[in-house]
């Protein structure tokens, strides 16, 4: 059976360039991404922050069909084969053990730590540079969208992403400062696999 | 001889009247189950106390020795914890402890204790020096899984696989426990009596005849249970029961402790996060949070430590900006109480008619949690082996080497954790890694090193699974795999392992939150209330 590594962090956290990397040192690799499979960025201001006064409880998030990719993955050992220990299944997520869904699923997890106030300042950066390589959107219409974000921010997106910092790094094996080099990060992944010594990187 | 003059020979030895010294948890605890056990052979039990119960183990929980004591007739689990702001403990997490970043836990265990031919751990091991395994040893644990999904042990109807196993524990309030054990004895016909203890009066074997307290009354006595706490009001006043120290030497010489209010969430585990001057503690409770931390006077002042833990807290988001910036107004607004540590134990723990039970007996360190443990330990030993009035030598010996035995495995426990720790940025984690280890304590780790095999005295399986815990957790692993590991068909460790990883996701789905099970046991409804 593949091994599931999970690398969950906040926005801006830098985890997709870190499971990128990850995914090309590792033999026999597949990857997941969980916002290809979860619905909550559609989610409304209030109905987040409805969710939030009634406790936060992720498992009202619906990552059924995030759990059905990976059970088919780990089926099909599309990443290897049982012969040979060496396949690997990276997730990138945000919930990581804290959903039911993934807890009995992952092998190991790792969490990037970066302070709130780079992550939000990546998270515009991204925004903003997507915006400006979109021909298609106005001057006004893209500064409305970042208003609209920092409006979210303020009102529900900081205190998920706090509670996520404070729930998610808790139930994770590893942190990695997320302010280092993406090739120290991975580095510091691998050094934590008991399988070291037979992967070749 | 009939079934009565049989009963009343008996009765004819025994002790006529015990005399508990002390107002600590261990006191009540003693006279509570001395009532329990032996209450209709004794002619009277007196609890001498010089004021109200008190907690006696403050940067400690419980362990499940605990539990499976309180599972008795005459107990109960959650009159137990509405009477100390009781939560359960499932595992403990060490942050910061291995290296800055990385954490291990040592949930509490019920089993499997074997997989085939191997031990759950030689199975986990055997698997992982292999290549064939990235989860770690703790992830096999439904405590673990537990306390991450913040699950109580046990449904409101239905008992769980951990319930049945009586492996887990609980964060209390000790003077509400002292109170609630007080509260049974009492109940029980158990004899207090308020005063200073001025006088020991000895018996010329050792031992004590009378006890004169501060307003002139004598209290005489067949037997003394010394529980007053370190040094031992009764303890040590008679000559030649030194306080020695025990075979390994503890970093941790100073404890400050103090309570937060809880908040919302309430964690089902206990937090220890490894600091630059020692180690801090975050036990939630129902109603407060008790955190503290431990340190050495040698490396670091007092201000310094309450410095380092104001910033812990600030990052968990307990205390204010403010608070943290100024030792002054933490010291205002949180009271934080701070206490001298003097680990060792008794060198004889029962002489003549004298036993000396918690912190009188010893003083291990806390981060192996063994106050209330120990307490417990002598108590059962000591009803086990219950003394007639002329206590005899043969007993007194197999009591001290038994109770001597358990603290200095604990006391290599404790060692363990330092001697593991991969932190060396530091003075106080250099000497803490630098500490001479007691020779018992060698020769277990090159015996583990060499054979994956643990020599350990505790039958407990939760005592042994502390040490398998601790040693993968920082990453100290066997030389090879155990050949009753290897000698398993190819597979079925890697089948039987997965098994107990998705047995357990199952039954976790039943458990309610724990935050949801302590409301209800703290709002004091009854089963029959709820299912009404």
């Amino acid at each position: 059976m593949p091994h599931v590594i999970a690398v969950c962090g906040s926005m801006g956290s830098g985890k997709t360039t870190v499971v990128r990397h990850l995914s090309q040192l590792l033999p026999q690799c597949a990857v997941l991404f969980e916002d290809d499979f979860n619905r909550t960025p559609e989610r409304s201001l209030e109905e987040i922050q409805a969710w939030f006064d009634r406790g936060a409880d992720v498992s009202e998030f619906d990552l059924s069909a995030f759990g059905h990719a990976i059970d088919r993955c780990l089926r099909n050992n599309d990443c290897g084969n049982d012969d040979t220990p060496g396949g690997f299944l990276l997730l990138e997520s945000q919930f990581g053990r804290t959903h039911p869904l993934l807890r009995s699923r992952i092998d190991l997890q790792c969490w990037i730590d970066v302070p709130l106030d780079v992550a939000i300042v990546r998270k515009l950066e991204q925004i903003s540079s997507g915006l400006q390589q979109d021909r298609m959107v106005r001057a006004s219409d893209g500064l409305s969208w970042i208003a609209d974000f920092c409006h979210a921010w303020l009102t529900s997106t900081r205190q998920l992403v706090e509670r996520q910092r404070k729930d998610v790094r808790q139930c994770s094996d590893i942190r990695i400062n997320g302010m280092r080099e993406p090739h120290d990060v991975v580095r510091q992944i691998l050094d934590e696999l008991p399988m070291r010594q037979l992967i070749n990187t | 001889m009939n079934s009565n003059q049989s009963e009343q020979a008996v009765a004819g030895r025994l002790p006529r009247r015990v005399v508990i010294v002390g107002e600590t948890e261990s006191a009540w605890m003693a006279a509570a189950l001395l009532s329990l056990s032996a209450g209709q052979m004794i002619r009277k039990i007196t609890v001498v106390t010089a004021g109200d119960p008190r907690e006696e183990f403050p940067g400690e929980s419980t362990l499940p020795s605990f539990t499976r004591l309180i599972a008795n007739p005459g107990l109960g689990e959650h009159e137990m914890m509405r009477s100390c702001d009781g939560t359960w403990q499932m595992a403990t997490q060490f942050s910061d402890w291995v290296r800055m970043d990385r954490d291990f836990w040592l949930p509490f265990f019920g089993g499997p204790d074997a997989l085939d031919q191997a031990t759950f751990f030689q199975a986990w091991q055997s698997e992982r020096v292999q290549g064939r395994l990235l989860r770690p040893l703790h992830s096999y644990t439904m405590q673990w899984g537990a306390a991450i999904a913040g699950k109580a042990p046990t449904g409101f109807s239905k008992r769980s696989v951990i319930n049945e196993s009586q492996a887990y524990a609980f964060h209390v309030d000790g003077q509400g426990l002292a109170n609630w054990f007080r509260q049974i004895a009492l109940a029980l016909g158990v004899e207090e009596i308020r005063g200073e203890v001025a006088v020991v009066s000895p018996n010329g074997r050792g031992g004590v005849a009378q006890l004169r307290l501060a307003d002139g009354a004598l209290i005489a006595g067949d037997f003394f249970i010394d529980c007053s706490g370190h040094p031992g009001v009764v303890v040590s006043r008679t000559n030649g029961n030194a306080w020695e120290p025990l075979p390994n030497h503890t970093p941790c010489s100073r404890m400050i402790s103090m309570q937060l209010p809880a908040g919302r969430q309430i964690l089902p585990y206990t937090r220890i996060t490894a600091m630059e001057s020692g180690w801090a503690w975050h036990r939630p409770r129902y109603s407060s949070i008790s955190v503290g931390c431990m340190s050495s006077c040698d490396t670091c002042s007092n201000d310094m430590a309450v410095r380092e833990l104001a910033e812990l807290l600030l990052f968990d988001g307990h205390i204010s900006e403010e608070q943290a910036g100024s030792v002054d107004l933490l010291r205002e607004s949180l009271n934080p109480t701070e206490t001298l540590l003097q680990p060792g134990r008794r060198q004889q723990f029962w002489r003549d008619n004298v036993v000396a039970i918690g912190s009188a007996a010893t003083v291990t360190d806390p981060i192996v949690n063994a106050g209330r443990h120990l307490s417990l330990l002598g108590l059962e030993l000591f009803l086990d082996l219950f003394p007639d009035r002329n206590t005899n030598a043969d007993v007194r010996d197999a009591y001290n080497r038994k109770v001597r035995v358990a603290v200095d495995e604990l006391s290599d426990l404790a060692a363990l954790h330092y001697h593991l720790n991969g932190r060396a940025d530091s003075a106080f984690w250099q000497a803490a890694k630098g500490s001479a280890l007691s020779s018992t304590l060698i020769e277990r780790l090159e015996l583990f090193d060499a054979t994956v095999h643990l020599d350990v005295n505790t039958t407990d399986l939760s005592g042994v699974a502390a040490w398998w815990f601790l040693l993968a957790g920082c990453q100290r692993f066997p030389r090879g795999p155990a050949v009753t590991a290897t000698a398993c068909p190819s597979g079925f460790l890697q089948q039987a392992l997965g098994d107990i990883v998705r047995m357990h996701d199952e039954q976790l789905k039943d458990l309610p939150m724990h935050e949801e099970m302590l409301d209800w046991i703290h709002a004091g409804t009854s089963s029959l209330q709820r299912s009404a």
